[in-house]
C-alpha cells in the first residue's frame, strides 16, 4: 500500500484550495488555460504552490485540470500535452523545496459528452484521458486525482485511463464527483451511487469538489462514507458565486469556510481542501482545526451493491429480497427474437417498463439469437433500457464480447452473469469485473454440475480464491446455488436448499437462482416454483431471476420475508397487500341488455375493440344495418355530445367513441349500401393550411363529421389555397374546413377566404386549431368558428343549415 | 469557464412519461393518475400510449452560450450575431445578462412517423399519441436546462426564465440560425418552409445569463481548484 493510504488510516491530509483565484491575482487573463502557463509562467505557478504549502497543505493538485488533448486543442496546444503535465508536475516538486508534499496529478473533464449520453466514443475518452495520465504517471506524480466530472460514464473511462497508466506502480486513485445543491450530479447520480459505481472501479480515494459551499456538500460526503469503506475527499467552493466587475466572485470567508472543518471530519472525511474561490487562508485554518485529529469512526451498511446510474441496490441478509426481471430473453419468444433480428429495442424496452412497473429491482439483459451480432446489441439494449427505467441491470450472455460491450455502455455497477469455476470463463470474466467496477454472478459448477452441495461450496471457494487473484473483493460476487428441475430430480431441490444456507453461513456471501427452471414440465408451475422460492427464502436467498409478472410470487416473496427478517416493521408486507388490494376491480352489475343495448353502450363508452363484433351480431340477428346506424349509434354519439357539453365527458372520450362508430360503420358500409341508406348531409372539404404540419385535431374533426353522416373530402395537411380551392369546385363543397394551429400559418386561413370570396364559390367557411379564436375567425370574414373537436358536428350543422336556407 | 460557449450535445436524455401530464395534455380533469379514471379502456388506451411512448421516444438535446454584447433598443447583440435576437421581448430578456444560451431538444422521429403511421386507421390511438408527443416534447427541454443551469450557476449568475422562439416577438424565422449555432443537425432536427421544426415534437428556446445581485467578495476564479 502506498504512504499516502498508510497515512489515511490514521491522519487526516489536507489539499491545496484555488489555482484559479490565485492566478488572477496574478493577472491570469480572463479566458485563458491556466494549464498554459506550466510553461509560460512557471514562476507564477510555483509561488501559488509555494502559498498552499506554506499554509498547511500536504497534498497539492498540479495545475493541469485543462490539460488534455480536447481541452487543449481550444488554444492550439494539443501537441503539448506532454509538456504541460510534466513542467506540472516539476512546478510542484520545486515548490516543495525538499517538503514532503504528495504530487496529485489533476485530471478534469474531457471538455465533451461521452456517450451514450454524449457525442464521444467510449473508448476515445479513455485514449484522451490516457494520454494525460501517463504524462503526469511518467513526470513521476504520487497520485492521480479526477476531478469534477459530473457523468459517472465519464468518470468511469478516466479511471480506467488512470488504471491503466498506473498499472504496476504504487500510484493511488482519487476520484471526485461534482453534485448539485439537491445533491445529484447533472446526470442524476446520487451520492450513494456515485460511491458504489466509484468503488467498484476500485479507486483509492472518492471524493466531491467544487458546484457547492460547505453546507450542501456536507450531506453528500456523509452518504459516501456511510456507503463505503474508502478514504474520502472533498473540496467545497467558497459559497456560490456571484459576478462583479466581470469576475466570478465567491461571497464564503475562510473563516466561515474553516467553520465547517469539523464537520467535515465528523462525516467521514479522510482528505479536506478547497476548491474555487479558497485561499491558502482557509487552508491555515482548517490546518489548526484539524491538527492531530483522526479519521472519525464510519458506520458503514453492509452488503453487495449494484447500481443504475441512478440508484443503488443492497443485496444481503436484512436487506429487502431482490427481483431480477428474467422477461428481457428471446428464448422460446419468436417475436422478440425477431426484433432483434431486425436490430430493435422497441420490444426489449417494453418488456424493461412492464417489468419495472411490476416490481421487479433489477433487470436481467440477454439478447442472444443465434447469428445476432449480440456484442451491437447488447450495446443497444443497455443504451435503450436506461432511458427509461433507473433499476440496475444484470448483463447476461454467454459470449465476453457481448458482456464487455453491456458493461461499458453501463454507466451504473452492473450484475454480470455469469461466471462459473471453469478456468477458462474465469480468466475472460474476472478481467472485465474488474475493469469496469462491476459485481457478477458465479454460478457453484464448474464443467459439470455438482450433485451435492459440499462439492458446490468447494466451487464457491475455488471462485472466492480465484476472485482474489483479480482483486475483485467477495462482495461483488453473489453465488447462483443453481435450481434444477424438481420434477427431474427431487433431491436437487435439497442440495439447492443445502447450498443457499452453506454460502450464507460459511461463505458469507450473498445467493442467487434462476428460480422459474424449478417448475419446468410441471402443471401450474407458478405454485410449484413459488412454493420453492418461500422455502428458498427461508434457508436465506437474497435475490433470484424471476417473472416480475406473477402476482402470486410477489405475495409469497413479501410473506416469506417476514419470517427472514427482510421487512422489519413488515412495511413492505403490507404494501405489497394494499397494491393488491387497489387493483382487484369491482365486478360490475350489467344486468341482462341486448345487442342493440349493448351497441349503443359501446359506441357511448368508446369501447374500440368490441364494436365490431356487437354489429356483426347485429347483422346476425338481423338487425336493420340503417337501423343500427340511425337509431342506436348516432343517438349514442349524440348523447356523448350531451355529456360533453355538461362537461362530464371530455375529448379523449369523444375520441375514443368516435373512433368506435367508424368501426362499427365501417363494418356495416356494404349493408347499408346495399339497403340504398347512404345519402350524404353534404360535402365538406377539410384540409390544414399550408406551412402547417399539425393535423391530429383535423383528423379527428373529419372522424366525427363523417360519423354523422357527412360527405368529408380530407386534404391532409400542408395544403396550398389553390387545391383546396380546386377541390372545392371539383366536389361541389357546401363547407371548406380549415386548420392551422401556428401564428405563422394561420393567415392562410385569410387568404383562402378572400380567394373564395372572389371567385364568388357557393360554399361557407368554418375554422378551427389552437392559435384560432372566434374574434379572428370575425375579422378574417369566414362564416363560422369551431373551438374544439366537441363543436365541429353542431357548426358544421348550423352552417349547412344556413347555406340550405340560402339556397 | 463556460463549457458551452462551444455547442454542447446530449443524447440518449433518460426520460419518465408522467400519467399526470398526459391526462392534462389530453385536458381530463380532476384525475391525477389512470387509476383514478373511472371508464377502464379510456385509462387502457392511454397506458397503451405512454408505453408506445417509452419504446419510441428517444430524448436528445444540443445548447451553446452566446456572450451578450450590446443591448438596443429593438434588439440584442451577441458575440456571434447581429440578428439573433430581435424584438422587445429580447431586450426585456437580456438587458441584464452577460450570456445566453440557445437549446434545441427533440424525442426523435420515430413517435412521430408512428403517429402518421396509424392516423388514418387508428385515428383515436394517434390522438393518445399526439398528446403523449405533445408533452414529451417540452419535457426534454427541462433536463438540458438543468444542465445549462449548473453552468449558469457555477459562473455566478441566476437563470432566466426558458424563452421559446416563435413566443412574443421573438420571430419563428430567427430558428433557421438557432439551429445553425447549436449544432442541431446532430440531434437530427431541421426546419420546413414555414420555419416549424422537424420531428415537430422538438422545441428551441433561450435561457438568459442574469447578473446577480453583489455580496461581499473574497476571492474570485474561473476554473475549479
Amino acid at each position: 500500500m502506498s504512504e499516502i493510504l498508510e497515512r489515511l488510516k490514521k491522519e487526516i491530509l489536507l489539499l491545496d484550495g484555488s489555482m484559479g483565484a490565485l492566478l488572477q491575482e496574478r493577472n491570469l487573463p480572463s479566458g485563458y488555460a491556466p494549464d498554459l502557463w506550466n510553461i509560460e509562467r512557471p514562476e507564477a505557478i510555483i509561488e501559488v504552490h509555494q502559498e498552499y504549502i506554506s499554509a498547511g497543505s500536504q497534498i497539492i493538485l498540479t495545475n493541469t485540470f485543462g490539460a488534455s488533448r480536447l481541452r487543449l486543442a481550444e488554444y492550439s496546444a494539443q501537441d503539448k500535452i506532454r509538456e504541460i503535465n510534466a513542467a506540472a508536475v516539476q512546478h510542484v516538486r520545486t515548490a516543495a523545496r525538499g517538503k514532503k508534499v504528495y504530487v496529485a496529478g489533476d485530471v478534469g473533464p474531457s471538455g465533451t459528452t461521452i456517450a451514450p449520453f454524449g457525442e464521444l466514443p467510449f473508448d476515445q475518452a479513455i485514449e484522451i484521458f490516457y494520454e494525460q495520465c501517463i504524462e503526469l504517471v511518467r513526470a513521476g506524480c504520487d497520485l492521480i486525482a479526477i476531478e469534477t466530472m459530473f457523468d459517472l460514464q465519464e468518470m468511469k473511462a478516466a479511471v480506467i485511463a488512470a488504471k491503466e497508466a498506473t498499472k504496476g506502480k504504487d500510484i493511488p486513485i482519487m476520484a471526485h464527483m461534482t453534485f448539485t445543491q439537491d445533491g445529484i450530479t447533472d446526470t442524476g447520480s446520487d451520492a450513494e451511487t456515485a460511491a458504489t459505481v466509484l468503488e467498484g472501479l476500485g479507486v483509492d480515494i472518492l471524493g466531491v469538489n467544487c458546484s457547492t459551499g460547505p453546507e450542501h456538500m456536507l450531506p453528500v460526503v456523509k452518504t459516501m462514507a456511510q456507503t463505503t469503506r474508502l478514504f474520502i475527499s472533498a473540496e467545497p467552493n467558497a459559497g456560490l458565486p456571484v459576478q462583479l466587475n466581470g469576475k466570478t466572485v465567491f461571497p464564503a470567508s475562510s473563516e466561515e469556510m474553516a467553520s465547517y472543518a469539523e464537520r467535515f471530519l465528523e462525516a467521514g472525511v479522510n482528505i479536506l481542501g478547497g476548491c474555487c474561490g479558497t485561499t491558502p487562508d482557509y487552508i491555515r485554518k482548517i490546518k489548526n482545526i484539524l491538527k492531530d485529529k483522526k479519521p472519525a469512526a464510519r458506520n458503514v451498511r453492509k452488503g453487495m451493491k449494484i447500481s443504475s446510474r441512478m440508484r443503488t441496490v443492497f443485496v444481503g441478509p436484512g436487506h429487502p429480497f431482490l427481483k431480477i426481471g428474467e422477461k428481457i430473453n428471446p428464448t422460446g419468444k419468436k417475436l422478440f427474437s425477431q426484433a432483434i433480428k431486425e436490430g430493435r429495442t422497441d420490444l426489449i424496452v417494453a418488456a424493461a417498463r412492464k417489468q419495472f412497473e411490476a416490481g421487479a429491482h433489477a433487470l436481467d439483459i440477454n439478447v442472444g439469437v443465434p447469428l445476432v451480432d449480440e456484442a451491437e446489441m447488447m450495446k443497444n439494449a443497455v443504451t435503450a433500457i436506461q432511458n427509461v427505467v433507473n433499476i440496475p441491470l444484470v448483463i447476461d450472455s454467454s459470449y465476453v464480447s457481448a458482456l464487455e460491450q453491456g458493461m461499458i455502455y453501463y454507466p451504473g455497477k452492473a450484475l454480470v452473469n455469469s461466471v462459473n469455476a471453469e478456468e477458462e470463463r474465469i480468466e475472460e470474466i474476472f478481467p472485465l469485473v474488474k475493469k469496469y467496477g462491476a459485481a457478477v454472478i458465479a454460478l457453484v459448477a464448474g464443467d459439470d454440475i455438482p450433485e451435492t452441495a459440499a462439492q458446490r461450496i468447494k466451487n464457491a471457494e475455488y471462485l472466492i480464491k480465484r476472485a482474489e487473484d483479480f482483486k475483485i473483493p467477495k462482495e461483488n460476487i453473489i453465488f447462483d446455488c443453481l435450481a434444477l428441475t424438481v420434477s427431474a430430480v427431487q433431491e436437487a431441490a435439497a442440495q439447492t436448499l443445502e447450498t443457499i444456507r452453506l454460502v450464507s453461513r460459511d461463505l458469507g456471501s450473498p445467493t442467487t437462482l434462476g428460480l422459474s427452471n424449478v417448475s419446468f414440465g410441471l402443471p401450474n408451475r407458478h405454485l410449484v416454483h413459488n412454493t420453492f422460492l418461500a422455502q428458498c427464502i427461508s434457508a436465506g436467498l437474497d435475490a433470484a431471476i424471476l417473472d416480475p409478472y406473477d402476482l402470486e410470487m410477489h405475495q409469497v416473496a413479501s410473506a416469506a420475508s417476514l419470517f427472514a427478517r427482510r421487512d422489519p416493521e413488515c412495511r413492505r408486507y403490507i404494501q405489497v397487500q394494499a397494491d393488491l388490494e387497489g387493483n382487484k376491480a369491482a365486478p360490475k352489475d350489467e344486468g341482462p341488455q341486448t345487442t342493440r343495448d349493448k351497441i349503443y353502450k359501446a359506441v357511448l363508452e368508446g369501447e374500440r375493440e368490441s364494436i365490431v363484433q356487437l354489429v356483426k351480431t347485429g347483422i346476425d340477428e338481423k338487425l336493420d344495418a340503417f337501423d343500427m346506424f340511425l337509431n342506436v349509434m348516432t343517438p349514442a354519439i349524440r348523447k356523448l355530445g350531451d355529456l360533453f357539453g355538461e362537461r362530464k365527458k371530455f375529448i379523449p372520450h369523444l375520441v375514443a367513441s368516435a373512433d368506435t362508430m367508424k368501426r362499427g360503420v365501417e363494418f356495416l358500409q356494404p349493408y347499408l349500401e346495399k339497403s340504398g341508406n347512404v345519402e350524404k348531409k353534404g360535402t365538406i372539404i377539410f384540409a390544414t393550411v399550408k406551412g402547417d404540419i399539425h393535423d391530429i385535431g383535423k383528423n379527428i374533426c373529419c372522424l366525427m363529421l363523417r360519423n354523422f353522416g357527412f360527405n368529408v373530402v380530407d386534404l391532409g395537411r400542408n395544403v396550398h389555397a389553390d387545391l383546396i380551392l380546386k377541390a372545392a369546385e371539383e366536389h361541389k363543397a357546401d363547407i371548406i374546413a380549415l386548420s392551422a394551429l401556428m401564428t405563422t400559418t394561420m393567415m392562410q386561413m385569410k387568404v383562402i377566404a378572400e380567394e373564395v370570396r372572389a371567385k364568388k364559390l357557393p360554399c361557407k367557411i368554418m375554422i378551427g386549431g389552437a392559435v384560432t379564436t372566434k374574434k379572428f375567425a370575425e375579422e378574417i370574414g369566414v362564416d363560422a368558428y369551431g373551438k374544439d373537436v366537441g363543436e365541429v358536428v353542431t357548426v358544421a350543422e348550423n352552417l349547412l343549415e344556413r347555406q340550405k336556407n340560402v339556397v | 469557464m463556460i463549457k458551452s460557449l462551444k455547442p454542447v450535445v446530449l443524447l440518449n436524455i433518460p426520460f419518465k412519461i408522467e400519467e399526470s401530464e398526459i391526462i392534462r395534455e389530453l385536458r381530463l380533469p380532476k384525475y391525477k393518475s389512470l387509476k383514478e379514471i373511472p371508464e377502464e379502456n379510456i385509462a387502457g388506451y392511454i397506458k397503451k400510449a405512454i408505453d408506445i411512448g417509452y419504446t419510441l421516444i428517444s430524448g436528445k438535446g444540443c445548447y451553446r452560450t452566446v456572450k451578450i454584447e450590446k443591448v438596443f433598443k429593438d434588439h440584442v447583440t451577441c458575440d456571434i450575431s447581429a440578428t439573433l435576437f430581435q424584438g422587445s421581448n429580447m431586450v426585456k430578456l437580456l438587458k441584464n445578462c452577460d450570456y445566453a444560451t440557445l437549446l434545441v431538444c427533440t424525442m426523435g422521429p420515430e413517435f412521430e412517423n408512428k403517429i402518421d403511421e396509424i392516423k388514418e386507421k387508428e385515428p383515436a390511438e394517434a390522438f393518445y399519441l399526439d398528446r403523449v408527443g405533445a408533452w414529451m416534447a417540452d419535457y426534454f427541454a427541462d433536463p438540458v436546462e438543468r444542465h445549462i443551469e449548473t453552468e449558469i450557476n457555477k459562473n455566478g449568475y441566476n437563470k432566466t426564465f426558458r424563452f421559446g422562439v416563435g413566443y412574443g416577438d421573438w420571430k419563428l424565422p430567427v430558428q433557421a440560425e438557432v439551429l445553425k449555432v447549436t449544432d442541431a443537425h446532430k440531434i437530427g432536427v431541421s426546419l420546413n418552409e414555414a420555419f416549424i421544426l422537424n420531428p415537430r415534437f422538438s422545441v428551441s428556446a433561450l435561457i438568459g445569463w442574469e447578473r446577480k445581485m453583489s455580496p461581499t467578495s473574497k476571492a474570485s476564479v474561473e476554473h475549479p481548484s
